[in-house]
């Protein structure tokens, strides 16, 4: 198959040694690169049982057949490894120019293992892996360490992608960040890097990607952006990012705020999309090659916090610390954002975190100095979580262990031990499925399914037929994360675009059909990563507050039966038995070969 | 914030306000008690063509196409939605 250099590097950090190793054209024709081939590669390599922080686990980078190509929003690479947040099936992504410069390195793939004698930062490049002492790095932000790293390597177009003192100090929450804002931001992908004690890795190349047909990628990519000029998502995105959302989320009263009590902030219109607009100077920028340009570089000049320059803050960052932990303020919120992406903090799972903390405060169960919207001891918490002091080091360790100390079990949300992001599900049914039944835990890109249930292709409010169109948007952009698209460019690949630059990039015409099959033998390798860890049933469900109390005065309410309802319909349509696990034999004899 | 005045109070937004007749400037409307029957009216008043809307809310509630408009209150219009 076109497409694949074939080979993947294997990088042992306890022997500083790499090789490079083979992977069978079986697997690319099966399950494609991107989640595809990371899930086949973490079912083989990290048997039950693992500690996720321990040497023994992998840490695994993927990208695609179309990574760093002409192809509109294929700037993005995949990591994968059993999560140290949930102890299951862990995941996470990011874009920017990194992917194509992992790419440039001639493999398909690449396993971290081991841990290192003493801190390394790894150059990984066409010509091979060299390992670069880390201690004079060790404990700067992320900012600095990837700078620092980079100035090291002569080669213009060199990636960093690195961890900040959270992941060094394994928080499990610790996300990867590259190009200082971007990050691969949920299941603790920087803590397992900071658990072998690599503070970072830069990549460099000049191979030239395999291609099948460039003259047919060209093509499809013309008719795409062509299509895109005028589309009102396109637009949205260039002008306002994610941002949009808080306006939309607050409109359908299904934005989380005061810790998952209420579905409206009162005062949202400080955090809008338009007040970020008018607040600060604001230019869209892309990554290579996309025409959407959804990142928002925005300068702050603020007579608290001084000069700060970000891309961002995202939908999710406003909503966790806005949101959920009542800071009303995006000058308060921007310092946080940054504050975070310079720790290696994943935002959604610290706002979570500290709006839990502020809930138990408000409700006298946890004597702590942090009222809702209090900013300075939000940024006083942060820098204890990521050193692990005090109240910190309890929320360390995941929101299960510290709510299990802290005695708050009954108020965390989260599900499998990953927290939710912006989209209530008492609200938005189907993102009750969606955070159900994720195999990383409360997860909105599986499906975005915020997006149907928002935009009138479904009622919010309905369980019937959720499901199976559900599973419609969960394939899809699960061959989205085959290749790895944006999933921003939802409403611009269909299945007849997919196809066709697939097979552009790699010689094969998949049908629709047996694209379908494909994501759902992708996602049934997840599911099987978790039932080997001992996962059940049971797993698939929301917290019980969720079930109990009411949102929007108690207008909005999901039960129990009605998840029930969605989550036994999703089995059923999946192929999967009523325990919600397979047991596809001829799936496991193909993992197994 | 809601005015004193009689009437509707209808949010563009920067990005449709730049693509309504009302122009760039006018990220907020004002309208009479009366001026538009529904919602529907309300967007070819504004010169905005429906598929360039993500969400609407009137008063609080989503509303589509046909809702009625109150006399007086609050109306947001949300572009295509671009979640995260």
């Amino acid at each position: 198959m076109e497409g694949f250099f074939g080979k993947l590097y294997r990088i042992d950090v306890s022997s500083c040694t790499f090789q490079i190793e083979p992977i069978n054209e079986r697997i690319y024709s099966r399950l494609l690169g991107g989640k595809g081939l990371g899930s086949y590669l973490l079912w083989r390599e990290v048997p039950a049982g693992t500690d996720p922080l321990g040497p023994e686990n992998k840490l695994i980078f993927t990208w695609g057949p179309l990574t760093g190509t002409a192809a509109p929003g294929a700037s993005r690479y995949g990591v994968y490894s059993k999560s140290p947040q949930t102890g299951l099936y862990g995941e996470s992504y990011s874009g920017g120019p990194a992917a194509a410069a992992m790419r440039r390195t001639g493999c398909d793939a690449l396993i971290i293992q081991g841990r290192a004698a003493s801190p390394l930062w790894l150059e990984i490049s066409d010509a091979g892996v060299d390992f670069h002492p880390a201690g004079a790095i060790w404990g700067q932000d992320t900012y600095a360490a990837a700078a620092a790293m980079l100035q090291q390597v002569p080669a213009a177009d060199a990636q960093a992608v690195v961890i900040g003192p959270a992941g060094e100090n394994q928080v499990v929450f610790a996300c990867l960040e590259n190009n200082n804002w971007r990050s691969a931001g949920r299941t603790g992908m920087g803590a397992v890097l900071g658990s072998k004690l690599v503070k970072g890795l830069v990549f460099h190349g000049q191979t030239p990607y395999p291609l099948y047909d460039a003259g047919l990628l060209k093509e499809v990519a013309r008719q795409i952006r062509q299509q895109s000029l005028s589309h009102p998502a396109v637009n949205t995105y260039r002008t306002y990012g994610t941002t949009v959302m808080v306006g939309a989320m607050n409109g359908a009263r299904a934005f989380p705020a005061s810790y998952w009590r209420e579905g409206t902030l009162e005062n949202w219109p400080e955090l809008s999309g338009d007040t970020f607009l008018q607040k600060f100077t604001v230019k869209p920028r892309a990554c290579p090659n996309c025409f959407m340009a959804c990142a928002k570089l925005a300068q702050m000049e603020s007579e608290r916090y001084g000069q700060i320059t970000i891309e961002g803050p995202e939908y999710e960052t406003i909503f966790a610390f806005g949101g959920l932990c009542r800071i009303a303020c995006l000058e308060d919120i921007i310092y946080i954002n940054d504050l975070c992406d310079r720790l290696g903090l994943d935002t959604i799972t610290t706002g979570n975190l500290v709006g839990l903390v502020m809930e138990a405060v408000r409700l006298g169960r946890l004597d702590y100095p942090l009222a809702y919207g209090d900013t300075a001891g939000t940024v006083q918490l942060l820098q204890d979580i990521a050193a692990r002091r005090d109240l910190g080091s309890v929320l360390s360790r995941g929101i299960i262990p510290a709510a299990r100390e802290l005695h708050l079990e009954d108020l965390a949300v989260h599900v499998k031990g990953l927290e939710p992001p912006g989209y209530d599900p008492r609200v938005l049914k189907g993102m009750g499925l969606a955070y159900a039944t994720s195999t990383r835990g409360a997860c909105h890109l599986r499906a975005t399914f915020y997006k149907p249930e928002l935009s009138g292709v479904i009622d919010p409010a309905t369980v019937e037929g959720k499901a199976k169109l559900f599973i419609e948007y969960e394939n899809r952009l699960t061959i989205f994360n085959t290749q790895i698209f944006c999933l921003f460019f939802r409403d611009l690949l269909g299945w007849p675009e997919l196809s066709r630059l697939i097979q552009a990039a790699t010689g094969v015409n998949y049908t629709r059909e047996q694209l379908e099959q494909m994501a759902n033998d992708i996602v049934t390798i997840t599911r099987l990563f978790n039932a080997r860890e001992g996962a059940t049933r049971e797993l698939d469900t929301l917290p019980d507050r969720l079930f109990q109390e009411g949102v929007n005065n108690g207008q909005h309410r999901l039960t129990r039966e009605e998840l029930s309802f969605m989550v036994d319909e999703y089995y059923s349509l999946r192929g999967w038995q009523d325990s919600g696990y397979p047991r596809e034999q001829e799936l496991l004899e193909f993992l197994g070969r | 914030m809601p005015e004193d005045r009689p009437g509707l109070q209808v949010f563009l937004g920067i990005l449709l306000a730049g693509q309504s007749k009302c122009g760039p400037a006018a990220t907020t409307v004002h309208l009479p008690p009366g001026t538009c029957g529904n919602v529907a009216e309300l967007l070819d008043y504004l010169g905005l063509s429906p598929t360039l809307l993500g969400m609407i809310v009137v008063n609080g509630e989503r509303a589509g196409l046909d809702t009625k408009l109150p006399e007086s209150g609050l109306v947001y219009l949300f572009p295509c939605l671009a979640g995260g």
